[in-house]
Protein backbone atom coordinates (compact mmCIF):
# COMPACT_ATOMS: atom_id res chain seq x y z
CA UNK A 1 0.00 0.00 0.00
CA UNK A 2 1.30 2.91 -1.03
CA UNK A 3 2.84 5.52 1.29
CA UNK A 4 0.17 8.17 0.28
CA UNK A 5 -2.69 6.59 1.64
CA UNK A 6 -1.32 6.97 4.76
CA UNK A 7 -3.60 10.31 5.25
CA UNK A 8 -2.97 13.77 6.84
CA UNK A 9 -6.15 12.44 9.09
CA UNK A 10 -4.71 9.22 10.02
CA UNK A 11 -1.19 11.06 11.29
CA UNK A 12 -3.42 13.56 13.11
CA UNK A 13 -5.33 10.60 15.07
CA UNK A 14 -1.87 8.70 15.73
CA UNK A 15 -0.54 12.16 17.33
CA UNK A 16 -4.00 12.87 19.26
CA UNK A 17 -3.71 9.55 20.72
CA UNK A 18 -0.54 9.86 21.90
CA UNK A 19 -0.97 13.21 23.12
CA UNK A 20 -3.85 12.01 25.20
CA UNK A 21 -1.47 8.91 26.66
CA UNK A 22 -3.84 6.31 24.51
CA UNK A 23 -0.85 5.05 23.13
CA UNK A 24 3.04 5.31 23.86
CA UNK A 25 6.22 5.21 22.20
CA UNK A 26 8.70 2.34 22.67
CA UNK A 27 12.91 2.94 22.55
CA UNK A 28 12.65 2.68 18.37
CA UNK A 29 10.05 5.38 18.08
CA UNK A 30 7.53 3.24 17.25
CA UNK A 31 3.87 3.07 19.07
CA UNK A 32 4.17 0.52 21.46
CA UNK A 33 3.21 -2.83 20.51
CA UNK A 34 0.93 -4.57 23.01
CA UNK A 35 2.63 -7.55 21.96
CA UNK A 36 6.57 -6.62 22.36
CA UNK A 37 6.86 -8.95 25.03
CA UNK A 38 6.14 -12.05 22.92
CA UNK A 39 7.82 -10.34 19.84
CA UNK A 40 11.16 -9.89 21.80
CA UNK A 41 11.08 -13.68 23.42
CA UNK A 42 10.06 -15.56 20.20
CA UNK A 43 12.81 -13.29 18.42
CA UNK A 44 15.18 -14.23 21.16
CA UNK A 45 14.34 -17.61 20.82
CA UNK A 46 15.07 -18.17 16.92
CA UNK A 47 17.66 -16.47 16.91
CA UNK A 48 18.90 -19.53 19.10
CA UNK A 49 18.56 -21.99 16.36
CA UNK A 50 21.15 -21.08 14.48
CA UNK A 51 23.43 -20.92 17.73
CA UNK A 52 22.32 -24.54 18.52
CA UNK A 53 23.31 -25.27 14.75
CA UNK A 54 20.04 -26.67 14.77
CA UNK A 55 18.68 -25.24 11.27
CA UNK A 56 19.73 -25.19 7.90
CA UNK A 57 19.21 -22.74 5.04
CA UNK A 58 15.66 -20.51 6.44
CA UNK A 59 14.29 -23.93 7.64
CA UNK A 60 12.89 -23.96 11.23
CA UNK A 61 10.76 -21.33 13.33
CA UNK A 62 10.25 -20.81 16.83
CA UNK A 63 6.33 -19.43 18.28
CA UNK A 64 5.87 -17.76 21.59
CA UNK A 65 1.82 -17.39 22.76
CA UNK A 66 0.61 -15.13 25.35
CA UNK A 67 -2.22 -18.12 26.31
CA UNK A 68 -4.43 -15.17 27.79
CA UNK A 69 -4.77 -13.16 24.76
CA UNK A 70 -4.89 -16.77 22.46
CA UNK A 71 -1.98 -14.71 20.54
CA UNK A 72 1.37 -15.87 19.50
CA UNK A 73 4.30 -13.74 17.77
CA UNK A 74 6.13 -16.10 15.08
CA UNK A 75 8.75 -15.77 12.77
CA UNK A 76 8.61 -14.34 9.75
CA UNK A 77 8.07 -16.58 6.38
CA UNK A 78 11.57 -17.27 4.64
CA UNK A 79 13.69 -14.42 6.07
CA UNK A 80 17.37 -14.91 6.76
CA UNK A 81 17.95 -15.34 10.75
CA UNK A 82 21.20 -12.90 10.09
CA UNK A 83 18.46 -10.04 8.63
CA UNK A 84 15.90 -10.64 11.06
CA UNK A 85 14.93 -7.80 13.40
CA UNK A 86 12.63 -8.05 16.51
CA UNK A 87 9.99 -5.98 14.65
CA UNK A 88 9.83 -8.29 11.89
CA UNK A 89 8.38 -10.80 14.10
CA UNK A 90 4.26 -11.30 13.63
CA UNK A 91 1.43 -11.64 15.89
CA UNK A 92 -1.09 -13.95 14.83
CA UNK A 93 -3.96 -15.28 16.89
CA UNK A 94 -4.85 -18.76 17.53
CA UNK A 95 -7.33 -19.01 14.71
CA UNK A 96 -4.48 -17.87 12.30
CA UNK A 97 -5.74 -14.04 11.66
CA UNK A 98 -2.55 -11.62 11.65
CA UNK A 99 -2.89 -9.58 14.18
CA UNK A 100 0.13 -7.41 13.51
CA UNK A 101 3.38 -7.17 11.97
CA UNK A 102 5.67 -4.68 11.45
CA UNK A 103 7.81 -5.33 8.67
CA UNK A 104 7.53 -2.09 6.96
CA UNK A 105 10.74 -2.21 4.53
CA UNK A 106 11.28 1.08 3.02
CA UNK A 107 8.78 2.37 4.64
CA UNK A 108 9.28 5.75 6.72
CA UNK A 109 8.57 5.94 10.54
CA UNK A 110 5.76 7.97 10.59
CA UNK A 111 4.00 4.88 8.51
CA UNK A 112 5.32 2.52 11.00
CA UNK A 113 3.70 4.69 13.87
CA UNK A 114 0.21 4.42 11.81
CA UNK A 115 0.70 1.09 11.04
CA UNK A 116 1.02 0.06 14.71
CA UNK A 117 -1.95 2.60 15.25
CA UNK A 118 -4.39 0.68 13.27
CA UNK A 119 -2.79 -2.89 14.11
CA UNK A 120 -3.01 -2.03 18.40
CA UNK A 121 -6.19 -3.10 19.55
CA UNK A 122 -6.16 -1.58 22.56
CA UNK A 123 -5.40 1.50 20.62
CA UNK A 124 -7.54 1.62 17.61
CA UNK A 125 -11.51 1.67 18.01
CA UNK A 126 -11.63 1.17 14.56
CA UNK A 127 -9.15 -1.34 12.87
CA UNK A 128 -10.15 -5.09 12.50
CA UNK A 129 -8.25 -7.83 11.12
CA UNK A 130 -10.73 -10.11 10.57
CA UNK B 1 -7.71 -2.26 6.13
CA UNK B 2 -5.00 0.48 5.26
CA UNK B 3 -2.17 -2.12 5.56
CA UNK B 4 -1.05 -5.27 3.59
CA UNK B 5 2.25 -6.91 5.76
CA UNK B 6 5.25 -7.03 3.76
CA UNK B 7 5.97 -9.95 5.31
CA UNK B 8 3.80 -13.01 5.79
CA UNK B 9 4.26 -15.09 9.09
CA UNK B 10 5.90 -18.58 8.74
CA UNK B 11 4.46 -20.86 6.58
CA UNK B 12 4.16 -23.46 9.38
CA UNK B 13 1.88 -21.05 10.89
CA UNK B 14 -1.52 -22.84 10.76
CA UNK B 15 0.15 -26.07 12.58
CA UNK B 16 1.60 -23.51 15.47
CA UNK B 17 -2.25 -22.32 15.75
CA UNK B 18 -3.62 -25.67 15.81
CA UNK B 19 -1.04 -27.50 18.58
CA UNK B 20 -1.83 -24.15 20.57
CA UNK B 21 -5.55 -24.79 20.44
CA UNK B 22 -4.86 -28.55 21.47
CA UNK B 23 -2.12 -28.37 24.11
CA UNK B 24 -3.25 -25.75 26.50
CA UNK B 25 -0.82 -24.66 28.34
CA UNK B 26 2.39 -24.90 25.99
CA UNK B 27 3.60 -21.49 25.34
CA UNK B 28 6.26 -21.86 22.89
CA UNK B 29 6.35 -24.25 20.01
CA UNK B 30 9.83 -24.67 17.76
CA UNK B 31 10.13 -26.51 14.20
CA UNK B 32 13.24 -27.56 13.46
CA UNK B 33 15.02 -29.91 10.64
CA UNK B 34 17.84 -30.98 12.32
CA UNK B 35 19.36 -33.72 11.18
CA UNK B 36 19.69 -36.57 13.29
CA UNK B 37 15.88 -35.85 14.88
CA UNK B 38 14.72 -36.15 10.54
CA UNK B 39 16.34 -39.47 10.36
CA UNK B 40 14.07 -40.69 12.60
CA UNK B 41 11.48 -39.23 10.94
CA UNK B 42 12.35 -40.36 7.65
CA UNK B 43 12.88 -43.64 8.61
CA UNK B 44 9.25 -43.31 10.16
CA UNK B 45 10.80 -44.64 13.59
CA UNK B 46 10.09 -43.09 17.03
CA UNK B 47 13.09 -42.02 19.16
CA UNK B 48 14.05 -44.92 21.98
CA UNK B 49 14.75 -43.87 25.24
CA UNK B 50 17.91 -45.47 25.20
CA UNK B 51 20.10 -43.88 28.50
CA UNK B 52 19.31 -41.16 30.83
CA UNK B 53 20.20 -38.13 28.69
CA UNK B 54 17.05 -38.82 26.88
CA UNK B 55 15.00 -39.56 30.11
CA UNK B 56 16.25 -36.21 31.74
CA UNK B 57 14.27 -34.23 29.04
CA UNK B 58 11.52 -37.14 28.15
CA UNK B 59 9.37 -39.40 29.66
CA UNK B 60 9.93 -42.43 27.17
CA UNK B 61 9.95 -42.30 23.35
CA UNK B 62 10.12 -39.75 21.32
CA UNK B 63 6.61 -40.50 19.24
CA UNK B 64 6.62 -40.44 15.30
CA UNK B 65 3.00 -39.53 13.21
CA UNK B 66 1.38 -41.65 10.95
CA UNK B 67 2.29 -41.02 7.07
CA UNK B 68 -0.12 -37.91 6.21
CA UNK B 69 -2.77 -39.18 3.89
CA UNK B 70 -3.28 -37.68 0.42
CA UNK B 71 -6.39 -35.29 1.26
CA UNK B 72 -4.71 -34.38 3.86
CA UNK B 73 -1.85 -33.20 2.38
CA UNK B 74 -3.90 -31.71 -0.81
CA UNK B 75 -6.35 -30.04 1.96
CA UNK B 76 -5.26 -27.60 4.63
CA UNK B 77 -1.58 -29.59 4.54
CA UNK B 78 0.13 -27.52 7.09
CA UNK B 79 -3.21 -27.93 10.09
CA UNK B 80 -3.42 -31.71 8.86
CA UNK B 81 0.03 -31.84 10.13
CA UNK B 82 -0.56 -30.58 13.28
CA UNK B 83 -3.69 -33.11 13.76
CA UNK B 84 -1.78 -36.04 13.06
CA UNK B 85 0.63 -34.61 16.05
CA UNK B 86 -2.73 -34.36 17.99
CA UNK B 87 -4.12 -37.68 16.60
CA UNK B 88 -0.72 -39.20 17.87
CA UNK B 89 -0.97 -37.86 21.44
CA UNK B 90 -4.45 -39.03 22.64
CA UNK B 91 -2.90 -41.31 24.62
CA UNK B 92 0.83 -39.33 25.30
CA UNK B 93 0.81 -36.28 27.68
CA UNK B 94 2.55 -33.69 25.84
CA UNK B 95 3.82 -32.19 29.59
CA UNK B 96 5.54 -35.46 29.66
CA UNK B 97 6.54 -35.75 26.26
CA UNK B 98 7.82 -32.02 24.99
CA UNK B 99 8.33 -33.42 21.46
CA UNK B 100 6.90 -35.55 18.40
CA UNK B 101 8.50 -36.67 14.93
CA UNK B 102 6.26 -36.26 11.51
CA UNK B 103 6.26 -38.57 9.56
CA UNK B 104 8.71 -38.04 6.62
CA UNK B 105 9.40 -34.13 7.58
CA UNK B 106 10.98 -33.53 11.58
CA UNK B 107 10.64 -32.64 14.83
CA UNK B 108 8.12 -30.06 16.35
CA UNK B 109 9.23 -29.43 19.83
CA UNK B 110 7.27 -27.23 22.60
CA UNK B 111 7.91 -25.82 26.32
CA UNK B 112 7.14 -23.47 28.54
CA UNK B 113 9.08 -20.34 27.50
CA UNK B 114 10.61 -19.77 24.22
CA UNK B 115 14.46 -20.51 25.03
CA UNK B 116 13.32 -23.87 27.10
CA UNK B 117 11.09 -24.82 23.79
CA UNK B 118 14.62 -24.45 22.07
CA UNK B 119 16.88 -26.15 24.57
CA UNK B 120 14.37 -29.07 24.47
CA UNK B 121 14.86 -28.99 20.19
CA UNK B 122 18.94 -28.94 20.97
CA UNK B 123 18.55 -31.53 23.47
CA UNK B 124 16.18 -33.59 20.88
CA UNK B 125 19.15 -33.89 18.47
CA UNK B 126 21.61 -34.57 20.43
CA UNK B 127 19.30 -37.69 21.89
CA UNK B 128 18.61 -38.52 18.22
CA UNK B 129 22.12 -38.79 17.60
CA UNK B 130 22.99 -40.53 20.47
CA UNK B 131 20.30 -43.40 19.66
CA UNK B 132 21.04 -43.50 16.40
CA UNK B 133 25.05 -44.23 17.27
CA UNK B 134 23.49 -46.83 19.55
CA UNK B 135 21.33 -48.31 17.62
CA UNK B 136 24.45 -48.70 14.66
CA UNK B 137 26.53 -50.31 17.80
CA UNK B 138 24.07 -52.71 18.75
CA UNK B 139 20.77 -53.11 16.59
CA UNK B 140 19.08 -55.04 19.20
CA UNK B 141 19.55 -52.35 21.82
CA UNK B 142 16.23 -52.14 24.16
CA UNK B 143 14.90 -49.20 25.99
CA UNK B 144 16.25 -48.49 29.78
CA UNK B 145 13.90 -49.82 32.30
CA UNK B 146 11.12 -47.97 33.42
CA UNK B 147 12.68 -47.61 37.09
CA UNK B 148 15.48 -45.76 35.71
CA UNK B 149 13.07 -43.44 33.20
CA UNK B 150 10.91 -42.94 36.16
CA UNK B 151 14.26 -41.62 37.89
CA UNK B 152 15.17 -39.62 35.75
CA UNK B 153 12.51 -37.89 34.33
CA UNK B 154 10.49 -37.58 38.00
CA UNK B 155 13.43 -36.44 39.95
CA UNK B 156 13.19 -33.42 37.48
CA UNK B 157 9.74 -32.68 36.87
CA UNK B 158 6.54 -32.69 38.07
CA UNK B 159 5.93 -32.32 42.14
CA UNK B 160 7.97 -34.78 43.18
CA UNK B 161 10.84 -33.88 41.77
CA UNK B 162 14.26 -33.10 43.87
CA UNK B 163 14.40 -29.59 42.23
CA UNK B 164 10.55 -28.69 43.77
CA UNK B 165 11.30 -30.21 46.83
CA UNK B 166 14.28 -28.04 47.21
CA UNK B 167 12.37 -25.22 45.69
CA UNK B 168 9.26 -25.86 48.26
CA UNK B 169 11.60 -26.64 51.52
CA UNK B 170 13.86 -23.74 50.95
CA UNK B 171 17.13 -26.46 51.53
CA UNK B 172 20.15 -26.04 49.27
CA UNK B 173 20.06 -29.41 47.02
CA UNK B 174 22.74 -31.61 47.72
CA UNK B 175 24.20 -32.04 44.53
CA UNK B 176 24.01 -29.42 42.20
CA UNK B 177 25.69 -30.77 39.23
CA UNK B 178 22.80 -32.41 38.31
CA UNK B 179 20.13 -30.18 38.94
CA UNK B 180 21.97 -28.08 35.86
CA UNK B 181 20.54 -30.61 33.36
CA UNK B 182 17.08 -29.21 34.23
CA UNK B 183 15.38 -27.86 32.15
CA UNK B 184 12.55 -28.92 30.50
CA UNK B 185 9.08 -28.37 31.79
CA UNK B 186 9.41 -28.07 35.22
CA UNK B 187 8.03 -24.41 35.02
CA UNK B 188 4.72 -22.88 33.86
CA UNK B 189 2.83 -25.53 33.13
CA UNK B 190 -0.44 -26.65 34.58
CA UNK B 191 -1.22 -29.66 35.60
CA UNK B 192 -3.77 -30.35 33.98
CA UNK B 193 -2.52 -30.24 30.50
CA UNK B 194 -3.71 -32.77 28.12
CA UNK B 195 -3.94 -33.08 24.39
CA UNK B 196 -7.95 -32.87 23.32
CA UNK B 197 -8.68 -34.83 20.75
Amino acid sequence: VALSRISARTKFITILLLALGVCELNPNGHVMSNYDDIKAESYEANLLLPEFKLIDLTFGNVSVADSERQVFAVKPSGVDYSAMKVGDMVVVDFEGNIIEGESLLGMTNSAKLSWALFASPSCSPFASHR
Amino acid sequence: MIYKHALRPSSDTPTHCRLFQAFTGIRSIVHTHSRNAVAFAQAGRGIPCLGTTHADYFYGEVPVTRPMTAEEIQSAYERETANVIVERFNDLDPKRVCAVLVHSHGPFVWGPSGKKAVENAFALEIIAEMALKAIQLNPQVQPISSYLLGKHFLRKHGPASYYAKFKSSGAPPARTGSLSLHLCLTQGLPTGTNAEA
